[in-house]
C-alpha cells in the first residue's frame, strides 16, 4: 500500500490517499464534527456503457447487490442495515455508478462486514432481478404523470439520437435484461482499478484504511475495457418535437444543443457565463426577464450538463401552453443578446463571487465532501481541482469570456421537446425548423 | 453515543418589542443560515383570499424602499449565499445561506424588507401570474399534489387547513393589493416572528447585529386568533378522482393530533415501523411481497391545530386499487391488534437516533427543526427533548396510539384513477 498525503488549504479537512496493491484508490477525510461515517464507493461505469437496447443495465447492476449475497437474502440484508440505522444506497449515472453506506461510529464494523459482502459475493438472484424489472416498468408508469419527467428523458434522448448518452429506458429496455446481463457488466466493469472509495468522517484514516484493505484483499482486479464511442457534434437548424399531451394546460419546454465535456479547458469560463445566463436564480437573466418581467413562468434555467465523453446545454422551463411561442421567441432572442454584446463587467465579477463564496457549502456535511471528492475522481480533474477551483474562477479574463460565448452560445441551432397541447403552438412554430410530432402516451 | 446526550447549544433571546431569537453556534463549516418564521399561512386566511400568504411570501422578493425588486437574492447570490422562502399551513419562512464573514448581509436585508416592502399593483398582477404557473405545475398537472389537495379538503371541512397553500385558483385571481397591504400589516411583524440563527458566528458579534436591525420596529397589530375548530369526523370520507394517468395513487390521512401533543413521539416511532428502510412493513408488503407498488408510506403531517397522518401508495399500472387500499389499511390494523416486537421497536429506534445524528450534520436542518418546534409545535426545546422521549416510547404506546388514532371512522381516501381515454 503506497500512501502520500497532500495538505490542503483550509477549506477541506486534510485528506489521505492510499493505493492498494489490487489498484483501489482509497481517499479518507477525517471529519470529527459528529460520530457518522459516510463510505461511497465509485465504479466507472454508468450508463453510458451500457447497450441502448438494454438501457437501464447500469441501474439494475448497481441496485441488485443489495438484493442478495451468497449468505444473505435480501430482506435478510435490509433488516440488518435497517437495525443499525444505515442509509445504503446505490446510483447509476451517465460515467459512472456508486455505492455507499452512511453509518454512526458504533455500528461501524457491522456496516462494513454488510458492504463488503455487497461488493465481493453479489448472487444477482433472479427473483430479484424480477422483481427489479416489474418495480422499473411500473415507476416509469407513475413518471409518466410528471410531464417534466417525461420532457426532460425525451429531450436528452432528441438531442443525442443514438449516442449512449441519449439511451432512454422503456419497458422493452428493462424487460430484456437477463441474470447474465447483468452479471456479465458487473465483473467486467465493478473492478479495483476502475473504482475510487471515499471514506468521510469520524475515523483515523491510516486505521481505516488498514481495515478497508484487508477488507477488500479479495477484490480481483482486471483490465477494463475503454468507451470508444466518438463523441457527437450539433448540427446547424431547429429541430422541434412536439409531445402532444392533449389534457395539458401548460407546457414543458427543453432546449439546447450538444455541447462540451466536463474536462474541457472551457470549464471555468462556461461555468461563469452560465450563472449569468440562467444558472444563477434570480440573478440570471433569464430568470430576471421570463419570470420577474413577464411572469410567463415560475422557474426558468440553463444548464451545460458535462459528461465525461459529451455534453448538453439546456434551458428547462414551463409556460401555459398559449405562451410558447412568445416562450421560444424570448429564449432565442436572450441567446442572440449574449452572443452579440456578451456579459458585462458587474455580470462577471458577481458570477465570480458567486462561486468563490459558495464553495465552502459544498463541504458542510460528509456526503457533500465525498460527492466533491469523486466528481474530481470521476473526470480526472486531478488532486489540486479542489484547492484551486476558486483560484482559477477568479482568473478567468474577460477576452477568454468573450470567445467562450463565441464558441459555445449558439444561435442557429437547437433541439426543442415540448410536452403539452400542441394544437396551441405548433402551427406558429412550424416555421422555425424541422418538426416531428408525437403522441404523449406513445 | 446515546443521541440524547448531544444537545443543541441553544441560547433564546427577547427583544424588547418581542421578537424571539435563538443562536445556535456550530463551527463546523465557515457558513451560517439566517432565517426568520412567521406565523402566518394558509391556517390565517379566509375564503375569497385563499393563497394570500403564499403569494405574499412571492412579493417578499419584489423590492423594498432600500433594495430593488429581486435585488435581495441578488445581493445574497454575489457573496455566494443562496436563500429562499416557503409558505406553509402554519408559517411563512424565510432563509440565506452566507458564508460567516457576511454575517451582516441577510439580518440587514431581512429587517428592510420587513420594515420598507414596496407593494404595487404591477408586481401583484406579475406574481399572480407565477403563482398560478406554480399552481398548474404542482397541482393540477401532477396527481400526488392533485390528492394531497382533496385529501385535506375532505378531511378538514371547517378549519382552514381545508384549502390548499397555493390558494384556489379563483381566489389567486381575486387577490388584491389591498388585501396584501392589510396581510402583511397583520402578521408580518415581530412580536409574530421568530428569528434563528446557526452557523459558524460569535453571539457577541451576530446579536448586536440583530438588535441593530430589528429592535426598533414596532408591532402595529396583533394577529387574531384563529378560533376555527374542526368538528370530530364520525365515519370514513372518500373520493376517487378521474385523470388521465397511466396508474393509480392512493393518499389517505387519518386524523391526528397537533404537533404540541405528546402523542407524536409514539406517532412517530409508527412511521419508522411502517415506512423507514426496505425491512420497513408498508414497504415488505406493498413493494416486495405483493409487488403492487413503486412507492408507499405512512407518516405523520403535525401542524398547529391539528395533524393527519398520511397512509400512501403510488401503484403499479396494473394493480387492483382496491387490493392495494386493503394491503395499505392492513398495516396499520396490525399496530392496533399486534404487539410490535421488542427487536422490531428496537429497529426503529435505532433509525431514529441515527438519522437525528445524520441530520446535525447540516445548519440548515437544524434551523428547521428549531423554527418548525418553536413556531408549529409552540417551543423549541422540543427539539432537545425529542431523542430522549423517542427512546422512551413502549410496544404499550404504540398499540394504544394506533388504537386511539388509526380508526376507519376519522379515515379520509382520496384515490387517483387513471383514465386513459382523453376526455378534452
Amino acid at each position: 500500500m503506497k500512501k502520500r498525503m497532500c495538505t490542503d488549504k483550509k477549506i477541506l479537512p486534510d485528506k489521505s490517499i492510499f493505493i492498494f496493491s489490487n489498484g483501489l484508490k482509497l481517499i479518507v477525510v477525517e471529519w470529527h464534527s459528529l460520530p457518522m461515517i459516510h463510505i461511497d464507493l465509485m465504479i466507472h461505469a454508468g450508463t453510458f456503457s451500457e447497450p441502448a437496447k438494454m438501457a437501464g443495465l447500469a441501474q439494475a447492476t448497481s441496485y441488485l447487490p443489495s438484493q442478495g449475497t451468497s449468505t444473505r437474502h435480501a430482506m435478510h440484508i435490509a433488516e440488518e442495515i435497517d437495525f443499525i440505522g444505515a442509509k445504503l444506497r446505490n446510483d447509476s449515472q451517465e460515467d459512472a455508478s456508486y455505492l455507499s453506506l452512511t453509518v454512526l461510529k458504533k455500528h461501524l464494523p457491522e456496516g462494513l462486514e454488510i458492504f463488503n459482502d455487497l461488493l465481493l459475493n453479489p448472487s444477482f438472484p433472479q427473483e430479484e432481478l424480477e422483481r427489479w424489472q416489474k418495480r422499473t416498468i411500473a415507476s416509469l408508469a407513475q413518471e409518466k404523470a410528471d410531464p417534466s419527467i417525461v420532457a426532460s428523458r425525451k429531450f436528452k434522448n432528441f438531442a443525442f439520437g443514438d449516442y449512449p448518452y441519449g439511451n432512454i429506458i422503456t419497458e422493452n429496455t428493462i424487460s430484456i435484461i437477463t441474470q447474465d446481463e447483468v452479471k456479465n457488466y458487473f465483473y467486467e466493469l465493478y473492478r479495483p482499478n476502475n473504482s475510487v472509495l471515499v471514506i468521510v468522517g469520524d475515523v483515523d484514516a491510516k486505521i481505516i484504511a488498514d481495515d478497508m484493505e484487508k477488507l477488500l484483499a479479495q477484490w480481483e482486479n482486471k483490465s477494463v475495457p475503454s468507451s470508444t464511442a466518438s463523441a457527437p457534434s450539433s448540427t446547424p437548424g431547429y429541430a422541434i418535437q412536439f409531445i402532444n399531451k392533449a389534457d395539458s394546460n401548460q407546457a414543458q419546454i427543453r432546449f439546447g444543443y450538444i455541447s462540451i465535456s466536463r474536462n474541457s479547458p472551457d470549464y471555468y469560463p462556461v461555468v461563469l457565463i452560465n450563472y449569468v445566463l440562467g444558472g444563477g436564480g434570480f440573478s440570471s437573466r433569464l430568470m430576471k426577464e421570463i419570470r420577474s418581467v413577464k411572469g410567463y413562468t415560475y422557474g426558468i434555467n440553463s444548464n451545460f450538463n458535462l459528461y465525461k465523453h459529451s455534453g448538453l446545454f439546456a434551458i428547462s422551463t414551463f409556460t401555459k401552453n398559449e405562451n410558447v411561442p412568445d416562450m421560444i421567441k424570448e429564449i432565442i432572442n436572450q441567446l442572440k443578446l449574449l452572443k452579440e454584446n456578451g456579459i458585462t463587467d458587474e455580470e462577471l465579477k458577481n458570477a465570480k463571487s458567486y462561486y468563490k463564496g459558495s464553495f465552502v457549502r459544498r463541504f458542510e456535511r460528509p456526503e457533500r465532501i465525498a460527492d466533491q471528492i469523486l466528481d474530481s475522481e470521476l473526470y480526472g480533474l486531478g488532486d489540486e481541482y479542489l484547492d484551486t477551483f476558486r483560484s482559477k474562477i477568479d482568473q478567468v479574463t474577460p477576452q477568454q469570456i468573450e470567445k467562450v460565448i463565441e464558441k459555445l452560445i449558439l444561435t442557429d441551432r437547437a433541439n426543442i421537446v415540448l410536452v403539452g397541447k400542441a394544437k396551441d403552438y405548433a402551427e406558429t412554430l412550424k416555421k422555425l425548423g424541422k418538426t416531428e410530432i408525437k403522441d404523449y402516451s406513445e | 453515543m446515546h443521541s440524547g446526550k448531544i444537545k443543541l447549544p441553544v441560547k433564546e433571546i427577547m427583544l424588547s418589542n418581542g421578537l424571539k431569537v435563538l443562536l445556535v453556534e456550530d463551527r463546523n463549516a465557515p457558513i451560517i443560515t439566517f432565517q426568520i418564521w412567521y406565523k402566518a399561512g394558509s391556517r390565517n386566511e379566509r375564503p375569497g383570499i385563499t393563497g394570500i400568504s403564499h403569494l405574499f411570501e412571492h412579493m417578499m422578493f419584489k423590492g423594498s424602499k432600500n433594495v430593488g425588486a429581486e435585488k435581495h437574492s441578488q445581493k445574497i447570490n454575489a457573496v455566494g449565499g443562496t436563500e429562499n422562502a416557503f409558505t406553509q399551513w402554519d408559517v411563512t419562512s424565510y432563509f440565506e445561506i452566507v458564508p460567516n464573514e457576511q454575517l451582516e448581509l441577510p439580518i440587514y436585508l431581512e429587517s428592510e424588507r420587513l420594515q420598507n416592502l414596496n407593494l404595487i399593483q404591477e408586481t401583484l398582477t406579475s406574481e399572480s401570474e407565477v403563482v398560478k404557473e406554480e399552481r398548474r405545475l404542482r397541482t393540477e398537472n401532477d396527481p400526488s399534489g392533485l390528492a394531497i389537495e382533496n385529501l385535506f379538503a375532505l378531511a378538514f371541512l371547517i378549519h382552514p387547513y381545508h384549502w390548499p397553500i397555493v390558494g384556489w385558483m379563483g381566489d389567486l385571481n381575486a387577490i388584491t393589493l389591498q388585501d396584501c397591504k392589510e396581510y402583511f400589516r397583520t402578521y408580518y411583524a415581530p412580536n409574530n416572528a421568530v428569528i434563528i440563527l446557526v452557523g459558524d458566528f460569535e453571539e457577541n458579534e451576530a446579536l448586536p447585529l440583530i438588535k441593530k436591525y430589528f429592535e426598533n420596529i414596532r408591532n402595529n397589530v396583533t394577529p387574531p386568533p384563529v378560533k376555527s375548530e374542526e368538528p370530530v369526523q364520525r365515519g370514513i370520507r372518500r373520493a376517487d378522482i378521474k385523470m388521465i394517468a397511466e396508474a393509480p395513487i392512493i393518499f389517505a390521512g387519518f386524523k391526528a393530533p397537533k404537533a404540541s401533543h405528546e402523542d407524536n413521539y409514539a406517532l412517530q416511532v409508527a412511521s419508522y415501523i411502517l415506512s423507514t428502510g426496505e425491512s420497513s412493513r408498508i414497504y415488505k408488503s406493498l413493494l416486495y411481497q405483493h409487488q403492487v407498488a413503486v412507492e408507499a408510506g405512512g407518516e405523520t403531517v403535525a401542524l398547529r391545530d391539528n395533524g393527519l397522518f398520511f397512509a400512501y401508495a403510488l401503484a403499479n399500472p396494473d394493480a387492483n386499487i382496491d387490493n392495494v387500499e386493503k394491503l395499505l389499511l392492513d398495516e396499520f390494523e396490525k399496530l392496533k391488534t399486534e404487539t410490535i416486537p421488542e427487536k422490531e421497536l428496537q429497529k426503529a429506534k435505532n433509525q431514529l437516533e441515527a438519522d437525528y445524528i445524520f441530520g446535525l450534520a447540516s445548519i440548515f436542518g437544524k434551523a428547521m427543526r428549531l423554527g418548525t418546534a418553536e413556531t408549529i409545535a409552540g417551543k423549541w426545546q422540543i427539539v432537545q427533548e425529542t431523542p430522549a422521549k423517542l427512546q422512551e416510547v413502549t410496544a404499550e404506546d404504540l398499540k394504544r396510539v394506533a388504537q386511539q388514532y388509526f380508526n376507519r371512522d376519522t379515515l379520509t381516501i382520496i384515490r387517483i384513477l387513471p383514465e386513459k381515454n382523453h376526455l378534452y
